[in-house]
């Protein structure tokens, strides 16, 4: 055990980088921010000690600039990184270079980073723990005849997964045989590109599975939670839209058996801090093991909501050397939560980015709602990155109740500017879907 | 503009045209007092036209002077005597191309690779910063003349952050 952090560097940028900056205030911890040339103004700089420039506005200079991040921590004094999510934060590189200069990288070590991120070895490790995995190959397929020999084993439509993939890319379904050649082909020369590794692996698509994910927290002394589910199955190409807690209309015994593998799988790779164990729940109701992020994720206040435990304080916490402060039997779930993720794109123009100077933000306010946003009025949106622009998270005693509240928060929301669109009206939309209220997840727009 | 040097000129200009063009006897109310008149109305619109007329009429029955000039016409300020203008001395800075720590040298003790006074090339180093153990030059975006060295050796510094002042050579 220690007495936790004094300084802490926050290798991020907008909301998220609000987000750990508060808890670290919350915790006493000293925070220093980092920006970019196209972030002249951060959010982040009215909660931080100090704001690091660190490059220029093009990621791999500045946010993905591992040394930069790194000689910004030495020179402030900070202890600790926490990256947030996207960019550094599941690089087993910068996590070793982080240990390398006697910084704690606030993730897990750079060993279970490398195997969890690889999406062969992870699947091999969660096969070996237990975890079922979707019908499909465990180890990259050789080569185009290898891989068609197992999709034509498991049966079609079957998808085709870059080993390296994420964030909804590198992902091609099949639906027939004749489509595989091309599609193997196709799959494997993005994955290249994007990832610098073509390799793939082949799997069985179920159309109509639900994406939901468990929440788990790990300290170093092998102790091991779970916060509950989260459902994720509203997505467009694959980005996620809308996040809730609890996954409506499952059982309740099927999620705490998902729960329970999630806990089981990251134990038997040494997970520390917290992470998210990705599953597909078909029309049968039997789940199927996906990925692990290895990370604090965008909707993890959905979690928070319900069960009222404060996952960055956690992550802090147990980065530091600390014990989980809590049991199983400690975390009791109450109520329903919905996230709602508020971009600057047009959905008229195929969901383009409408980046600009933001005139007017005025977010909606009032109980049980929360926002989490890095904006405000003047705010110039880079086109440089993310289009996140804010985060509403409500609570409700139920989901219908949770619902209600997202809607008629939506409806408060004031945001406009020169050349800005966002998807407030898009989600209220979905939501006031009867297909979503009806909880089946089909909106002819995921997936 | 002094005014009786101007009116000496109108004189002199009088004398001149009434050589030239005065034919008839002089008679009361004179010509030779419109004549002067209109001289110096003529004087004072040369003055305030920067450049000399296209076409010029002179009559001198019933005194009738034309001027003309070609293009708009509005009337130029009138020239005044003043220095060159100088243009203000624009600031030019060389900037960290990295967050790290700055040096002037390429080792310790070493002949910093500029001192102020010298002059530089577009793509010349003039230090060098350690990010990481690893040494990134810094190096000149422009020719010119080091006006002033911002930061200490060994400083630690963030990106873009001014370390030398540089004057640019004017061609």
């Amino acid at each position: 055990m220690t007495d936790g952090f004094s300084t802490v560097l926050v290798a991020n940028r907008g909301e998220i980088a609000v987000r750990v900056a508060r808890a670290c205030r919350e915790m006493g911890i000293r925070v220093i921010g980092v920006r970019s040339s196209a972030d002249p103004e951060p959010a982040v700089a009215r909660l931080a000690d100090r704001v690091v420039h660190i490059g220029p506005a093009a990621p791999k200079r500045s946010y993905l600039n591992g040394s930069a991040v790194i000689q910004a921590a030495l020179m402030t004094g900070a202890e600790a990184i926490h990256p947030g999510y996207g960019f550094l934060s599941e690089d087993a590189d910068f996590a070793a270079a982080c240990a390398e200069s006697g910084l704690v990288f606030i993730g897990p070590r750079p060993d279970v980073l490398h195997r969890l991120g690889d999406k062969a070895l992870a699947r091999t490790a969660m096969a070996a723990a237990g975890v079922p995995l979707l019908p499909g190959s465990i180890e990259p397929a050789r080569d185009l005849v290898d891989a068609k020999r197992i999709a034509d084993d498991i049966g079609y439509p079957a998808v085709i997964k870059a080993v390296a993939g994420g964030g909804g890319r590198g992902i091609t379904v099949v639906r027939t045989a004749a489509e595989f050649a091309e599609a193997f082909r196709a799959t494997t020369t993005e994955a290249q590109i994007l990832f610098g590794d073509g390799r793939v692996y082949v799997e069985r698509y179920l159309p109509d599975a639900r994406h939901v994910e468990v929440q788990v927290l790990c300290d170093r002394y092998g102790n091991a939670v779970h916060l509950g589910e989260r459902d994720c199955t509203t997505q467009r190409r694959h980005q996620k839209l809308i996040e809730e807690t609890p996954a409506p209309g499952l059982p309740r015994e099927l999620l705490d058996r998902m729960s329970e593998a999630a806990v089981r799988g990251v134990l038997a790779v040494g997970y520390e801090g917290a992470g998210t164990v990705e599953f597909l729940v078909d029309s049968a109701h039997e789940f199927h093991f996906l990925e692990v992020n290895c990370r604090i994720q965008v909707e993890h206040p959905v979690t928070e909501m319900v069960t009222g435990i404060d996952l960055v304080r956690q992550q802090l916490h147990i980065a530091a050397g600390g014990k989980l402060p809590f049991t199983q039997r400690d975390i009791r779930p109450r109520g329903a939560a919905i996230e709602c993720r508020i971009n600057a794109e047009d959905p008229d123009r195929d969901f383009a980015p409408a980046p600009g100077v933001l005139r007017e933000f005025s977010p909606p306010t009032g109980p049980f709602v929360r926002l989490d946003t890095h904006v405000y009025p003047g705010y110039r949106i880079p086109a440089a990155y993310d289009s996140l622009i804010a985060k509403l998270i409500v609570w409700g005693a139920d989901r219908e109740t949770a619902l209600k509240r997202a809607m008629f928060a939506l409806d408060e929301f004031r945001i406009s500017g020169d050349g800005v669109k966002t998807t407030v009206g898009y989600l209220a939309a979905v939501l006031a879907d009867p297909a979503f209220s009806a909880q089946t997840g089909d909106l002819g727009v995921s997936r | 503009m002094d005014n009786h040097n101007a009116v000496r000129s109108d004189r002199a200009l009088v004398d001149e045209l009434g050589d030239a063009w005065l034919i008839a006897p002089s008679t009361e109310p004179t010509v030779r007092d419109l004549l002067v008149e209109a001289t110096h109305t003529v004087r004072e619109l040369l003055a305030t036209h920067g450049r000399p007329p296209s076409s010029m009429t002179v009559r001198a029955g019933g005194i009738a002077i034309e001027l003309a000039w070609d293009g708009p016409q509005t009337i130029a300020e009138r020239p005044v005597a003043t220095a060159e203008p100088v243009a203000a001395p624009v600031k030019h800075h060389i900037g960290a191309p990295t967050v790290g720590v700055f040096y002037r040298a390429p080792a310790p003790g070493a002949e910093p690779f500029v001192a102020v006074g010298d002059t530089v090339k577009a793509g010349q180093q003039v230090g060098v910063l350690e990010v990481m153990k690893l040494m990134v030059p810094v190096e000149a975006g422009q020719g010119g003349t080091i006006v002033a060295v911002l930061r200490t050796d060994g400083e630690q510094v963030e990106f873009d952050e001014p370390l030398f002042e540089l004057a640019p050579i004017t061609s």
